[in-house]
């Protein structure tokens, strides 16, 4: 799950160095959360895990451990 | 058949992204690009580019045998402004001149067409021409934050003629039920479903679902182009310039060297159906001119659409900006 975050921060949310992710964040609720997050975040699965996950299927999620259990 | 020259026309007015699209700018790839104006159409530069490409090319107009044009933004639904463009650029009148309308995936789909004449005992003259190009500004709300920005406005003419080269084709679609680009009031309402008033349906308002596009790039076109054992018969390659994340991912998948691609989104924007033309002549410093070049080129999107050509670019072709 850390390196899950870590990941999240430097291909998704890299700009924003102050911002803190935790397991619950709710990550569509985030001001820096958009529609290019979106597909940065589908890059990240396909580069990082080899996984194709779908926008509909991030958007499904309310959590950041939402999102890491698409990965497993 | 061979490709003997590439014109692209641009408008006058260039945007520059500032600090305030940071993001936007490292995702997309796009730095600058044109806008056109009430009189900069997909007809005015369309006649431009062509009418310059045939002067640097010596060609007389009587020896093209066909006028092939391709635009979502035509001037008008019809009549076929591919007769206009033959009138001004004096074609003889028993030329064939019509109209195409695909998007980003248009060009391979376009020179199969003219490869097509070319193959047909009919068509004796040597030569033939391709218009293609958008002016998606006009079709955008300028409030759209995520689809706006990313368009250019461009429209390119292409010369090519019959050869004896190893000229490939191929070609896939989806029909989608709920469309992930589509333009509201020309046909389509708020859902993306079929809207048959058309009279109180909202012009003006291209919507683009990018992660859908996203999926579909680095899913099935991957898998499409992957399929073809394309990668050892090419000297460069122009992708369609859609985003720059998702081309970038794209090559990283297919295995190819991005030092062979020829790109333009930094330029141009995306350029839509120009985009592949733009990219040859915006990257024109990586071709050996001196020679001949093979090209794939590969175009992808609304449809959804995905194509390639391989085709062989002529030595010293004429790639030039009006």
């Amino acid at each position: 799950m850390e390196q899950f975050i870590l990941n999240l921060q430097t291909f998704v949310f890299d700009e924003f160095e102050d911002l803190v992710l935790k397991e619950n964040t709710k990550f569509q609720e985030l001001d820096e959360w958009d529609s290019m997050g979106l597909m940065l975040l589908i890059g990240m699965y396909d580069q990082k895990y080899g996984k194709s996950i779908t926008g509909e299927l991030i958007n499904s999620c309310g959590t950041i451990s939402d999102l890491y259990n698409l990965i497993k | 058949m061979k490709i003997l020259g590439i014109t692209g026309a641009l408008p006058q007015e260039k945007v520059v992204h500032g600090e305030d699209k940071k993001k936007f700018v490292r995702l997309t790839g796009v730095h600058t690009r044109f806008i056109s104006s009430d009189s900069e159409t997909f007809y005015t530069l369309g006649l431009r580019a062509a009418q310059s490409l045939l002067e640097k090319l010596k060609i007389n107009p009587e020896d093209i045998g066909f006028c092939i044009s391709n635009s979502q933004t035509n001037d008008r639904f019809y009549p076929n402004i591919a007769f206009k463009f033959a009138e001004n650029l004096k074609l003889h009148r028993e030329s064939m001149a019509f109209d195409m309308h695909l998007g980003c995936s248009a060009l391979p789909n376009v020179l199969k067409v003219a490869s097509g004449l070319f193959a047909n005992s009919s068509q004796q003259k040597p030569y033939g021409i391709i218009i293609i190009g958008d002016t998606l500004s006009k079709q955008s709300l300028k409030t759209d934050e995520s689809t706006y920005p990313l368009f250019g406005d461009a429209v390119t003419a292409v010369v090519i003629t019959k050869s004896t080269e190893h000229y490939e084709y191929g070609n896939f679609w989806i029909d989608e039920e709920n469309p992930s680009i589509y333009v509201n009031g020309l046909g389509y309402d708020d859902n993306g479903s079929l809207n048959v008033n058309r009279e109180v349906a909202k012009l003006n308002n291209t919507v683009m679902k990018g992660d859908k596009v996203f999926e579909f790039v680095s899913n099935e076109v991957f898998k499409f182009l992957d399929s073809k054992n394309l990668k050892n018969n090419f000297d460069l390659f122009a992708f369609h310039q859609g985003n720059k994340f998702m081309n970038d991912l794209l090559i990283n998948k297919l295995g190819f060297n991005k030092s062979q691609s020829l790109e333009s989104i930094h330029l141009f924007g995306n350029t839509s159906c120009a985009s592949i033309c733009m990219s040859i002549i915006g990257s024109q410093n990586k071709i050996q001119l001196e020679r001949s070049n093979r090209l794939l080129l590969s175009g992808f999107g609304i449809g959804l659409n995905a194509s390639y050509s391989l085709i062989t670019l002529d030595k010293n072709a004429c790639l030039q900006i009006v």
